[in-house]
C-alpha cells in the first residue's frame, strides 16, 4: 500500500480510539502488527506495537484529558522507519512520540469546533425541524478523520527526509545515544506497565 | 410497573438500537457539552417511540438531551436505560419539576458511573489486557511461533471486549429495569472488589513479564544489573510524576552522555 492509502486507513481506524466503538482496535498492540505487515515490516510492526502500547498504557483518557495518541504515534513510526524515508528506528521513535504528542493540539481544535454542531442541532429544533443527529455525527467523524489523515500524511512527509538528513549530519555520539536509548526503551515501557498496575 | 410490563415495553429491538447507537456516544465529543449529541442520538429511537409520532414532542425531548452530558462510554448504557424509563414515566406529564428531575438524575448517574467505569476499564482492564497481550507476544515470539503478534492482538481484543460488550448490552436493560434504584442495585456487581482483582491479576502478569524479560534472554551478570537499574530508575521517575515519553527524552540525553564518556 502507498503512503496516502496507509494514512487514510490509519485515520479511519483511529476513530475507534475515542469516537466510534472503542473496541481497542486502534491500540498500538493491534495497530502495530497490522500496519507493520502493510508496510512490509511485520517484525518491526509487532515490536513497535508492543513498545508503543507500553509507553501509552499509563495515561487515562478521562474527561477532557488528551493523552499522547498511541495510534498516530505507532503508525507514524512505521511510516518513518519502514516507509520511503527509511529513517533509522532510533531516530523515528522519538519523532513518532513527538507527533503523537503534537496531535493532541489538533485534536483539541477539532473538539472545540465540534461545539458548533450542538448549536446547529438546537437551531433546527427551534425552527421546528428534525435536527438530523446522524448527519451531525457523520460530519463530526468526517472532520476528525480528515484532520488525522492530513496530520499523519504531512507530518511523515515533512519529517521523513529531514530526519534522514539530520541522522546523517548528527555527531556519532548523539547517534549512539539515540540507539542506546531506543534499545533500552522496553525497560521504560515495563516500568510504565508496573506503575500503572501497582496495588493501591 | 411490573417486570413483565417493563420487558414488554423494552424489547430486544429497542435495546439493540440504543446499544448500537451508544457506540457513537463520543462521536461529537466537544468541550462545551461533551457527549451531548451522542447521547441524544443513542436515545432517539426510544424518544421517538415514546413520542408516538408526535414530532414537536420528540424534538422537545431531543433538545432536553442536547444539554451537557459526560460519563465513561461503556457505562453510558446504564444511564440510557434509566433515562429511557424516566422518560416513559414522564410521558404526558411534562411539568418543569419532573423534567428537571430527569436532567439531574441523568447528571448524577453519569458522574457516579464514570467513576466506576474509568477505574474499571481504563485503570484496570486496559493495562491488564496490555500486560497479557505483550506477555503473549513475547512468549510466543521467543518460542519461535509464527503469528505471535496476531495471537497477542486477538488475546487483547477478546479479553478487553467481552466484558465491555457485556456492559454495553446489558447496561441498557439493567438501567431500565432498576430505574432510579440503579445506584443501589449496582452495588451487587461489587465493582471495587472486581477492580482490585483485575489490577492484582494485571500486576502479577506485569511482574512475570518483567522477570521473564530480565532473566530469559540470558543477559550476562553485568547486563542484568544494568537492565534492572534502568527499570528501577524509570519506576522512580514515574513515581515522581514524569510521563514515560518525557522519561524517554531524558534517557536520550543520559545515554548520549554515556556514549560520549565511553567514546572518550
Amino acid at each position: 500500500m502507498n503512503m496516502p492509502a496507509l494514512c487514510a486507513a490509519a485515520a479511519i481506524v483511529e476513530l475507534d480510539a475515542v469516537h466510534v466503538g472503542q473496541w481497542m482496535v486502534s491500540r498500538p498492540i493491534v495497530l502495530g502488527p497490522a500496519f507493520g505487515a502493510l508496510c512490509g515490516a511485520p517484525e518491526l510492526g509487532a515490536a513497535a506495537g508492543a513498545l508503543f502500547e507500553l509507553f501509552c498504557v499509563d495515561v487515562l483518557p478521562v474527561g477532557a484529558a488528551l493523552p499522547i495518541n498511541g495510534s498516530v504515534a505507532v503508525v507514524a513510526f512505521l511510516l518513518l522507519a519502514a516507509g520511503p524515508a527509511e529513517t533509522p528506528p532510533a531516530a523515528a521513535f522519538p519523532a513518532a512520540l513527538l507527533l503523537g504528542s503534537l496531535f493532541r493540539r489538533l485534536d483539541a481544535r477539532v473538539r472545540n469546533r465540534r461545539a458548533r454542531l450542538t448549536a446547529l442541532a438546537e437551531d433546527s429544533v427551534e425552527r421546528g425541524k428534525d435536527p438530523h443527529l446522524g448527519r451531525l455525527i457523520l460530519s463530526g467523524l468526517g472532520w476528525h478523520a480528515v484532520a488525522t489523515f492530513a496530520f499523519l500524511y504531512l507530518g511523515v512527509l515533512g519529517l521523513g527526509p529531514g530526519l534522514r538528513w539530520a541522522w546523517a549530519a548528527a555527531p556519532e555520539t548523539l547517534q549512539r545515544g539515540l540507539v542506546l536509548a531506543f534499545s533500552n526503551a522496553p525497560w521504560l515501557g515495563l516500568a510504565a506497565l508496573l506503575y500503572s498496575l501497582k496495588p493501591k | 410497573m411490573t417486570a413483565t410490563t417493563l420487558e414488554k415495553r423494552m424489547d430486544k429491538g429497542l435495546q439493540a438500537q440504543v446499544a448500537a447507537r451508544g457506540l457513537l456516544l463520543q462521536s461529537c465529543w466537544n468541550y462545551e457539552r461533551m457527549q451531548n449529541i451522542g447521547f441524544a442520538f443513542a436515545m432517539e429511537p426510544w424518544l421517538r417511540r415514546i413520542a408516538g409520532g408526535d414530532d414537536p414532542r420528540l424534538r422537545k425531548a431531543l433538545s432536553r438531551h442536547l444539554e451537557f452530558f459526560n460519563t465513561q462510554p461503556y457505562m453510558a448504557s446504564f444511564v440510557c436505560g434509566v433515562v429511557g424509563r424516566l422518560e416513559e414515566e414522564l410521558a404526558g406529564q411534562e411539568e418543569p419539576s419532573r423534567i428537571h428531575r430527569v436532567a439531574s438524575l441523568k447528571g448524577a448517574f453519569g458522574a457516579a458511573l464514570a467513576g466506576i467505569g474509568d477505574a474499571l476499564f481504563w485503570g484496570a482492564l486496559r493495562p491488564c489486557c496490555a500486560a497479557l497481550a505483550v506477555g503473549t507476544w513475547l512468549f510466543l515470539w521467543a518460542s519461535g511461533q509464527s503469528h505471535a503478534a496476531l495471537w497477542a492482538a486477538l488475546v487483547y481484543l477478546a479479553a478487553y471486549n467481552l466484558p465491555a460488550l457485556w456492559v454495553r448490552w446489558h447496561g441498557v436493560s439493567f438501567g431500565y429495569r432498576w430505574g432510579e434504584a440503579t445506584s443501589s442495585e449496582l452495588k451487587r456487581f461489587q465493582w471495587q472488589a472486581r477492580i482490585k482483582n483485575i489490577r492484582w491479576i494485571g500486576f502479577i502478569l506485569a511482574l512475570g513479564l518483567t522477570a521473564y524479560s530480565l532473566a530469559v534472554p540470558g543477559w550476562g551478570p553485568g547486563q542484568f544489573w544494568i537492565n534492572a537499574s534502568i527499570l528501577a530508575a524509570a519506576l522512580l521517575a514515574r513515581a515522581l510524576g514524569l510521563a514515560t515519553p518525557r522519561i524517554y527524552a531524558y534517557s536520550i540525553a543520559a545515554w548520549t552522555v554515556v556514549a560520549f564518556i565511553l567514546g572518550e
